[in-house]
């Protein structure tokens, strides 16, 4: 199921003086099963573009296509709730979505809202707690007693539970420790290859970009300023200066490498991993060069 | 939800009502409010609706904005003054079954009802779309001085009034946050029976009562922590003051006042 945006605007409280056009004639698309990261720097429209993915704005012009679904300014409300099944939506600081007595009530809230029979609705609550690392003790207790992490990953659970196709995070690890974020991506990322979802994440960190996204579109003033691999916006300097992006640290590295010794890896270290390999792969090279000179 | 929301919004357009003192016009609407009482057929009406229509001319604000306003109480407007015009017993009556009763008189006192509910609807978004909150705050806080002196913690009601005031729009957008969480796992606000429906505020509620007690929280340790030791004799950054426009509005209330007495019935 693939996503398409045509020439879509959004203006939020148009014709008042404070009104303000988030998304200014957008193009773009999303390909099923990939891993797409949506980059920019506040302000730039990304969170009002995620909210079109899953029909909470309307464009107040242009067609966003999903699948075979076409949302318009003036599609109706009533077509909107399927929609919403298919796309899954987890929000800046979900954790203030939580209202549930139980943490089972709270997974159980979504699939229950799709007429998900309750005990069924529970099998689902407890599996996609168990995906985000929480087990089946955890189901009968408040969700106001854990700790900020904990409370995040069930709010991640309760929206897992509706088992979307499309699965949309808007910064889901801010705020976390280390640890924290490594999971989470980790788990994300285990949706994308293992159950094929297609995953669309917002993000400031570039590490995150560069080690997980298939693709890389970067927001600028409401419209796409590129889409591209990592790798290519990673060397696009002027594109990254627009923006005030960085490159991930392991990139700087190697660019501080190449300034200060004139060493020059022969590829773009994405990860950590690559840049183990970029290095020895590097000093092989050279030693070569040493014996055969 | 924010779109929908006309009263208690302020929009900064700059004009002559835009610049009238704050306690100016919570005067005059207060005053507005007690004329048109007194206001009995359709010629003061007529006064009353040209007051607001100037007001709303110098206010430079689109008069669909003030539509908008009224939207939302619309049928309860229309049901109250279908009340009116069925249980006003008349002299000219056209129709007459048990209690029900459709008479000239009952017909004009609906219509008047009707009016009287738009016209004080419109003033007081014309006043809160001038003014910001904390301006109106400031006002209050000057008329409940003189009430220091019977103990009233006038500074204190200040603060909380202003507090209030400032988290008003935080609110709404916390509200409306969790809203979209919400309705992206599938919830339909509009969806269902009315007991359904109070059901549904649930999980809107729950949360929204949470992040509130997190912000009083965090709101209160802020303040200590800047060493907040109460509102009692604090200045103010931004001072009132009054102009010779204000007295010349509060004047031409007065003079509409005289005409409404002299044309009611």
């Amino acid at each position: 199921m693939d996503i398409q945006f045509k020439n879509v605007s959004y203006t939020y409280e148009a014709g008042t003086p404070i009104q303000h056009t988030a998304l200014n004639n957008l193009n773009l698309t999303i390909k099923p099963h990939k891993f797409t990261a949506i980059i920019g720097k506040t302000g730039s429209g990304k969170s009002t573009l995620v909210q079109h993915l899953n029909a909470l704005l309307k464009p107040t012009e242009g067609v966003v296509r999903i699948g075979n679904r076409s949302i318009t300014p003036t599609t109706g409300n009533t077509q909107l709730k399927a929609l919403r099944k298919m796309v899954g939506t987890v929000f800046q600081f979900p954790e203030a979505q939580l209202f549930g007595q139980t943490i089972a009530e709270d997974i159980m809230f979504g699939p229950k809202n799709y007429g998900v029979k309750p005990d069924e609705a529970l099998a689902i609550a407890e599996r996609t707690l168990k995906m985000v690392g929480l087990d089946a003790s955890y189901l009968e207790r408040s969700p106001f007693d854990l700790s900020g992490g904990q409370q995040r990953r069930v709010a991640i659970a309760g929206v897992l539970a509706l088992e979307p196709e499309i699965l949309v995070l808007d910064e889901p690890t801010a705020g976390l420790d280390p640890k924290g974020q490594h999971e989470l991506m980790q788990l994300f990322s285990r949706l994308n290859t293992e159950m094929g979802t297609t995953i669309i994440l917002v993000t400031h960190q570039m590490e995150q970009v560069a080690e997980y996204a298939d693709d890389v579109i970067v927001m600028e003033e409401g419209t796409v300023a590129k889409q591209a691999s990592p790798r290519e916006i990673f060397s696009d300097s002027d594109i990254l200066a627009n923006n005030y992006l960085n490159v991930p640290r392991t990139v700087a590295f190697s660019n501080e490498l190449a300034k200060a010794y004139g060493w020059n890896l022969s590829d773009m270290p994405l990860t950590t991993d690559d840049l183990a390999v970029d290095l020895m792969r590097y000093f092989k090279a050279k030693k070569e060069a040493r014996y055969e000179g | 939800m924010k779109d929908k929301m006309i009263i208690g919004r302020y929009l900064p357009y700059d004009s002559y009502i835009h610049r009238l003192d704050p306690r100016a016009k919570l005067l005059a609407t207060i005053f507005y409010i007690v004329i048109i009482f007194f206001a009995n057929n359709l010629t003061t009406y007529f006064v009353m609706a040209l007051i607001v229509l100037l007001g709303i001319h110098l206010s430079n604000i689109p008069v669909d904005q003030f539509i908008r306003g009224v939207k939302p109480m619309f049928w309860l407007f229309v049901f109250t003054s279908v009340l009116q015009m069925i249980f006003t017993p008349g002299i000219t009556t056209y129709f007459e079954f048990g209690i029900i009763s459709i008479s000239k008189e009952g017909i004009t006192n609906g219509i008047l009802v009707f009016l009287r509910f738009v016209l004080i609807i419109f003033m007081s978004i014309l006043m809160t779309l001038t003014t910001e909150a904390l301006r109106l705050t400031d006002a209050i806080e000057y008329f409940l001085t003189p009430f220091k002196k019977m103990g009233l913690p006038v500074a204190d009601l200040a603060l909380m009034l202003s507090i209030g005031m400032r988290f008003v729009p935080t609110l709404m957008d916390e509200a409306e946050k969790i809203m979209d969480a919400q309705r992206a796992r599938g919830m339909d606000f509009n969806d269902g029976t009315v007991t359904e429906k109070i059901q549904n505020l649930v999980p809107l509620l729950v949360p929204l009562f949470n992040r509130s007690f997190d912000r009083a929280i965090e709101l209160a340790t802020a303040m200590e922590a800047r060493d907040y030791q109460g509102g009692d004799g604090r200045s103010k950054y931004r001072e009132l003051k009054w102009s010779i426009h204000d007295t010349f509005v509060l004047g031409s209330f007065a003079i509409f006042f005289v005409i409404v007495l002299n044309l009611r019935r």
